[in-house]
């Protein structure tokens, strides 16, 4: 690779590390621990994945974001929370499957990239069933799993050999993008409605 | 919950109702006049542009059901490839050669040679892929082709998919090749003699929406170039869709549409022999073999690939490498900025206070290298409440 295009591939790298580095400081972590993790799942994504039978899972990819969602889950502040993300994840691990059926199978077709869908609509689930940032985390990252594997099970119902790679792409797996920006949708879904709310509660008191 | 559930299904509803591009659907891109330009398989969108074989460049402006309406553009300018013709050789041991093939659509097949379009099970679309990957072999080309399965043929096979790319990416290629074919129902469209022997055209997809699309662009119209020296007629046409295609994992990754569904599958692998030629010389200058062996001694060996104008002839230099990085920096800062400032904008509310939280948020991404530290006092949330 020449020297210009390592420097465009390491520019990309270093706002996506950027963006993650943000989302990750939100979830209970110091800048710090954020910037470990990073480290943690680039140095996985090299690493070879763990196979089970018909399952691969790459550590950077899938291994270190699900353990962060076990993690954010134990620290819940409520029951309710802890199941109301739960929910969130089933919710949008169907709808990411479903609209992988129903979207035009061409990417030129989308309106959005296929990657980035799974992330809007983890973004959208979680922030309509918590306005939480950690849940958007959990949903977006779980959803992907779970429709990947839905995916899977339906291909081995129908007899097709093929190998369930869950988070294969590591840091640039739709898992970690779908954690990633279901958060920064999330957030800004929640910034956009909370200034909202002040402008109307100003009005409010203006007319009182 | 109620609402959120009312709002999911209606959105499946109005998808299901409007889903497209089923095998056989393809749209035609006409001129405003109602001149027929190309048929694409991919649903075209305003922006889109289209290299024709004559090097003339549209762009579509506005998409009436299967029809796309482009305009005239100019003409492209294809990067000079005099080198082809140059006497001096670069010796192959300061270059680590190699190349990276997978497939998207693991079910792409071709009608006539396999009696269907698509199957659950391996597409012969593999055995192009390998054919282009023994033919580069051949050149001295290390070649890795993915057999990691992507089905099913829906949206979400470029998700799939992005893992096996990235799964070669770990042995470092200078290009990545997702090898497809196209899905437009004539045949003739993709049929073209080449050296007297009936073979197949080559249509080139480039990804608008990434960082590396100037970079895949200009490796894209170097291999048109190429072509159109090498072996008139190979490379069919450029387009340029809406969509990454992966494309944001590595600069110079293309998209191959290596015939169409209703061509002999055998003209296709007739013709991965020329693309290999063409993308060889294209990514190395054409110096194949062992250091200092120049194409001219390996176009006498028994098992060499045949035809071409400048078969035999040696090669001069690397093209230039680094084209289109500019743009692509741009692209990087650009989405950088806007998205900062926007997102600055939308919870500050004012400029002044979206310009200053734009300002900490950039710091805090580079460690408080770039943009302002945030004052006693102003540091955010780590609760993600």
């Amino acid at each position: 690779m020449s020297g210009g295009m390592l420097l465009l591939t390491a520019a990309a790298v270093m706002v996506y590390a950027g963006l993650l580095q943000r989302v990750l400081d939100r979830m209970h972590l110091t800048d710090r621990a954020a910037l470990l993790l990073i480290g943690l799942m680039l140095l996985g994504t090299f690493l070879p994945d763990i196979v089970i039978g018909p399952v691969a899972v790459n550590i950077g990819g899938a291994l270190i974001p699900l353990a962060v969602c076990v993690w954010l889950l134990m620290k819940a502040d409520t029951a309710l929370e802890r199941w109301r993300t739960l929910l969130g994840c089933v919710v949008t691990g169907a709808a990411v499957y479903g609209l992988t059926l129903l979207l035009p199978a061409e990417a030129e077709a989308l309106p959005v990239d296929p990657t980035l869908l799974c992330a809007l609509v983890g973004g959208v689930v979680a922030w309509a069933l918590g306005r939480s940032r950690r849940g958007a985390f959990v949903c977006g990252t779980v959803g992907v799993i779970l429709a990947d594997t839905v995916t899977a099970i339906v291909n081995w119902s129908r007899g097709i050999a093929q190998t369930l790679v869950l988070g294969g792409g590591g840091l640039a797996d739709a898992v970690v993008l779908g954690g990633m920006l279901s958060v920064l949708l999330c957030e800004t879904v929640g910034e956009l409605v909370e200034r909202l709310v002040r402008r109307r509660m100003a009005k409010g008191g203006e007319g009182a | 919950m109620k609402k959120l559930m009312m709002a999911l299904l209606a959105a499946g509803l109005i998808l299901f109702l409007t889903r497209g591009s089923a095998e056989g659907a393809y749209w035609r891109v006409c001129l405003p006049d109602g001149t027929h330009l190309t048929d694409v398989s991919e649903e075209p969108a305003p922006g889109d542009q289209y290299i024709a074989a004559d090097n003339r460049l549209y762009e579509v402006v506005s998409v009436q059901g299967d029809t796309a309406v482009a305009q005239a553009r100019g003409t492209v300018t294809l990067p000079a490839v005099d080198w082809l013709d140059a006497d001096a050789a670069l010796p192959v041991s300061a270059l680590t050669r190699r190349i990276a093939l997978y497939c998207t659509h693991s079910d792409e097949s071709y009608e006539p040679s396999d009696g269907a379009y698509s199957t659950d099970a391996r597409g012969s679309i593999y055995e192009v892929a390998q054919a282009l990957a023994d033919a580069l072999a051949l050149r001295g080309v290390e070649t890795e082709v993915a057999s990691t399965l992507h089905h099913p043929h829906d949206a979400g096979a470029y998700r799939r998919s992005r893992q096996t790319a990235v799964q070669l990416l770990k042995s470092a290629p200078d290009c990545l090749l997702d090898i497809h074919r196209d899905g437009i129902p004539d045949p003739a469209s993709y049929a073209v003699t080449l050296g007297g022997e009936p073979a197949s055209k080559v249509r080139i997809l480039v990804g608008r929406g990434n960082q590396n699309m100037a970079v895949n662009k200009e490796f894209a119209l170097l291999v048109k170039a190429v072509g159109d020296r090498v072996y008139p007629g190979l490379i069919k046409d450029i387009y340029m869709g809406k969509g990454a295609f992966n494309q944001d994992l590595l600069p110079r990754s293309l998209l191959l549409e290596c015939g169409t569904y209703t061509l002999e599958k055998e003209r296709v692998l007739r013709s991965m022999d020329m693309m290999a030629e063409v993308i060889d010389r294209a990514l190395y200058g054409g110096v194949i073999g062992s250091a200092g062996q120049t194409v001219s001694d390996v176009g006498d060996a028994p098992d060499a690939p045949t035809g071409g104008v400048t078969m035999g002839e040696p090669d001069a230099a690397i093209p230039p490498a680094d084209r289109g990085v500019g743009s692509g920096l741009l692209w990087v800062g650009g989405v950088l900025l806007v998205g900062l400032i926007g997102w600055g904008l939308l919870s500050a509310g004012s400029l002044r206070g979206g310009m200053r939280k734009a300002g900490r948020s950039l710091s805090e991404m580079t460690g408080g290298l770039l943009g302002k530290k945030p004052r006693p006092g102003e540091e955010h949330d780590h609760s993600g409440k």
